[in-house]
């Protein structure tokens, strides 16, 4: 039984290998850019994460079976003590369901794939280094990633040897992964037998009752560490001393300071807060850690996340499907570009004059434009909204659909006023006080990272709004109208109101989002506001789960990140991407994180809890016969 | 309280009320009867606002015990509510429990509730409301979290019913609160028709089945095709040889 444990633990390891090397082979070390190495362990560490829980929960099915065989007698991890008595202490431990003994596990795993990644890599080295021309074949196979695999920077490749130094790195690097991930797995056990260091650790830290807050921590705590140690590029640790590492040993401190501290204010019930606080934290650290490109990926995400969160407002709660929201989105970029870049147009400088401005440009900065784009936005929501108020369903989507069109080809046609395909160009970027923050923090925040960080912000601002808006008496009026005009009207609902609220907010959102967009792209020209943003924002909330804020930030990572990450599979992206949507709808046909509205109403109409309870059968067999024809959620719509 | 006028209304092309005039007074609980097609639905959804007059007289709501609630424009008439849009006919005190329930299925029942008081902003007025409201149909009460849509068909017309009510009516109108239901629920119902009734609001009352209606009900008005053939005394009504043909099944 132990050997089994032990095979089990090494056959682990084996298929991390395989898994990495795939990885590398579609070329994802290279596209994620940064340290490879340290992030292959930290991929390694999750995989190695996943396996372990399953097999710290419940008995795996082979062991079962071979025990079924007669080898041991007695079946899997099931047995425990009893079956431990009889073997020696080593036997004792690995077939024991401690935490020590998953710790071993970890160890055996992340040392087989260690070896593994430290013998092939060698192996390229030596060939290398022997003069053997290997380097043109793996760029053809695998463009940029031999360097990762060996754990130098692309640069580097041509000096590459064999030293021992790096070959025990790897190994050391892999190994602790697996351990790690077998503490992560005893951290975020409830189950006491399982304590390790580590979730020891987390219990002292959240307190005498084990918070789930606390069990969080301690599963993330090895990981961040694992992260923390790829950001600070453990090959070379070289950063220490100069102003970049002080600026990421500070933010080290202060983001694992803090993380602490808010674990230590968890109690029962306040769980959410300190995981909301620890989630805050490692997202707002994100801009520093990644880079340029990441960074400008993330940008676009949170910036599609702003989309979503508006766009739903009209879509989710007011029901209106609106595909035309690009207008809005474009009408802000438009209006920050007229504000803050050189270009001018005759007739926004004739009517500054007018208005005895002289015509300078650029005319405002980035936070003085925001309410001005955020305005202009909201008033195209509300033209919009005027002629289509007594239009539903398809005809309201393909008036929407010929509005988007409409601004995209004002933007286009119109030269004089806006330059037409010709774009406008230099559109200043937002700053702070005058400061870029890529100035104050050493270079550390890149000109992206910034764009990241502000979309961040601006996305939790317009979440907060999106979610209490949710809960307010007009997001029940939205949900009233949504499910019924007539009735909602005669509930005294003022429709118009009502429904030029809904366009005209989700417009103040796309406008901020346009905005931004505006900024992080430097340029714009009228075809970077095609019908396609419009089908991605609505996609987006559809693939997130309509209604639900969690659920949008999903969808854009998944819509807007996914196709960047797999660009490592180059011309097969788009193809693996659709094949992606495909499973995920028919696997969730609800989206991914569902809000509870739609869950309700997508529910199986035969769950329990969906219809009378039993006593209602007894009282009024009537009630109930009406209750299962009612009961799929959509009871009592029939037409006149 | 409530007058209608030679009221004509159209869908479209099609002539579907013919002139219909009909009183209401303060207190009574008045009866459309009618076979399928007859004008019932659409006589309460002209009053109500969602469907609008066309051409005839008009639909006034007389103030006669509140005030301050809108302002008067029909000279002795009282308010005219054919000209309002549909929202502000609800603030009146015009709430309508609409055929075939229409409740807000993805909202909760308290949520359902609520969206019955939208109207309003007297906080106090609203509790108490709803207090009165779960006291006439316990079974919401035990329902206040769950989803409208998740309830049975009598339940949801109870929530109908209670939703119309949140908003303090001073007229009440129910479409067809029996429909679908079974016998003894529909016993129920019209007995907290009665008891709405009796704590002083004035019910106008359409149904299919006329028995139970007249019995329930002051005065009563056939309808056939748009015009309004018979009217007078519920009592009157029941008795007359024409109806209990035509609508009684007797």
């Amino acid at each position: 039984m132990p050997l089994e444990s032990a095979t089990r633990a090494v056959r682990t390891g084996l298929v991390a290998f395989a898994f990495l090397s795939y990885l590398i082979l579609i070329g994802i070390p290279g596209r994620i850019g940064g340290p490879a190495l340290p992030v292959m362990a930290l991929i390694a560490a999750l995989f190695f994460w996943v396996k372990l829980r399953r097999e710290s929960i419940e008995p795996s099915k082979e062991a079962t079976g071979r025990g079924q065989d007669g080898f041991e007698g007695k079946p899997g991890w099931e047995i425990g003590p009893q079956a431990a008595s009889n073997g020696s202490r080593v036997r004792e431990l690995l077939s024991s369901h401690t935490g020590t003994a998953l710790v071993l596990k970890g160890l055996l795993a992340g040392l087989t794939t260690g070896l593994l990644i430290a013998i092939v890599s060698g192996i390229i080295a030596a060939a290398m280094g022997n003069g053997i021309a290997i380097q043109p074949v793996l760029d053809k196979i695998v463009p940029l990633n031999a360097a990762a695999l060996i754990g130098v920077s692309p640069g580097q490749i041509a000096q590459a040897d064999v030293s021992f130094a790096r070959f025990l790195l790897q190994v050391l690097l892999f190994t602790g992964a697996g351990i790690l991930a077998a503490l992560a797995v005893t951290a975020g056990s409830s189950d006491l037998t399982h304590a390790a260091p580590v979730g020891r650790l987390t219990r002292h830290l959240s307190g005498p009752t084990l918070t789930s807050a606390g069990r969080y921590a301690g599963i993330a705590l090895p990981f961040v560490l694992l992260a923390y140690i790829a950001w600070l590029g453990l090959p070379g640790v070289t950063a220490f001393g100069t102003n970049e590492g002080t600026v990421r040993l500070l933010l080290t401190l202060i983001a694992t300071g803090s993380g602490l501290f808010a674990l230590r204010l968890s109690r029962p019930g306040r769980e959410q807060l300190a995981v909301a606080v620890l989630l805050g934290l490692g997202v707002v650290t994100m801009p520093f850690i990644l880079d340029q490109f990441q960074n400008s990926v993330m940008g676009l995400v949170f910036i599609f996340v702003m989309m979503g969160l508006g766009l739903n407002i009209v879509v989710g709660y007011a029901g209106l499907l609106d595909l035309g929201y690009v207008a809005f989105f474009a009408i802000g970029a438009y209006t920050y570009a007229f504000l803050s870049a050189p270009f001018s147009s005759p007739y926004i400088s004739g009517l500054l004059t007018l208005l005895g401005i002289s015509p300078e440009s650029p005319l405002l900065g980035y936070w003085m434009a925001l309410p001005v784009a955020m305005l202009t936005a909201a008033v195209g929501g509300i033209l919009l909204g005027i002629p289509v108020l007594r239009m539903r369903g398809d005809y309201l989507a393909i008036v929407t659909l010929g509005f988007g069109e409409i601004i995209r080809l004002f933007m286009l046609n119109l030269g004089e006023l806006t330059n037409g395909p010709r774009g406008i160009l230099e559109i200043s970027q937002p700053a702070l006080f005058g400061l870029t923050p890529v100035d104050v923090t050493f270079g550390l925040l890149s000109s992206q990272g910034w764009i990241f960080l502000l979309a961040l912000i601006s996305s939790a601002l317009v979440a907060f709004v999106a979610i209490r808006l949710n809960e307010s008496r007009l997001g029940r009026a939205w949900f009233a109208m949504q499910e019924d005009e007539d009735v909602a009207e005669a509930t005294g609902v003022h429709l118009v109101r009502t429904k030029l609220l809904a366009f005209a907010i989700g417009a103040t959102f796309a406008g901020m989002a346009g905005q931004l967009y505006a900024a992080r792209q430097i340029n714009i020209f009228p075809e970077n506001f095609s019908l396609f943003v419009s089908i991605d924002a609505l996609a987006l909330i559809i693939v997130g789960g309509i209604g639900s804020p969690a659920g949008i930030v999903l969808g854009a990572l998944a819509l807007k990140g996914l196709p960047e990450v797999l660009r490592g599979v180059d011309e097969y992206r788009i193809v693996t991407f659709a094949a992606l949507l495909v499973i995920m709808m028919i696997v969730r046909p609800d989206g991914i994180l569902p809000s509870a509205r739609r869950r309700i109403q997508l529910a199986d109409p035969d769950e329990p809890g969906m219809d009378s309870d039993p006593e209602t059968r007894e009282e009024e067999p009537g009630l109930t016969v009406n209750g299962d024809a009612f009961a799929d959620g959509s009871g009592g719509r029939e037409e006149q | 309280m409530l007058i209608l006028e030679s009221v004509h209304t159209y869908y479209g092309h099609i002539h579907a009320l013919k002139g219909i005039s009909l009183t209401v007074n303060e207190g009574e609980i008045v009866t459309l009867i009618g076979s399928n097609g007859a004008g019932k639905t659409t006589t309460l959804n002209t009053i109500s606002g969602v469907l609008s007059a066309r051409g005839g007289g008009g639909i006034y709501l007389q103030d006669s015990d509140r005030n301050g609630r809108g302002q008067s424009t029909g000279g002795d008439h009282g308010i005219r509510l054919d000209r309002l849009p549909a929202h502000e006919v609800a603030r009146l005190g015009v709430s309508q429990s609409p055929e075939g329930r229409k409740i807000f299925a993805r909202l909760s029942v308290q949520e359902n509730l609520a969206m019955g008081a939208f109207a309003r902003t007297d906080q106090d007025g609203i509790s108490s409301d709803l207090e009165r409201v779960l006291e006439l149909f316990p079974r919401l009460q035990e329902r206040l979290t769950q989803p409208g849509g998740t309830l049975s068909g009598g339940e949801q017309q109870m929530l109908a019913i209670g939703r119309a009510l949140m908003s303090s009516p001073r007229i009440l109108l129910l479409d067809e609160p029996s429909m679908g239901l079974a016998p003894l629920l529909v016993q129920q119902i019209f007995q907290i028709i009665r008891e709405i009734n009796a704590q002083g609001t004035t019910i106008l009352l359409v149904e299919q089945n006329a028995q139970a209606a007249l019995q329930v009900a002051n005065r009563g008005y056939v309808l056939e095709t748009g015009n309004i053939v018979l009217s007078g005394a519920a009592r009157d009504l029941l008795a007359d040889p024409q109806v209990a043909e035509a609508y009684l099944g007797i």
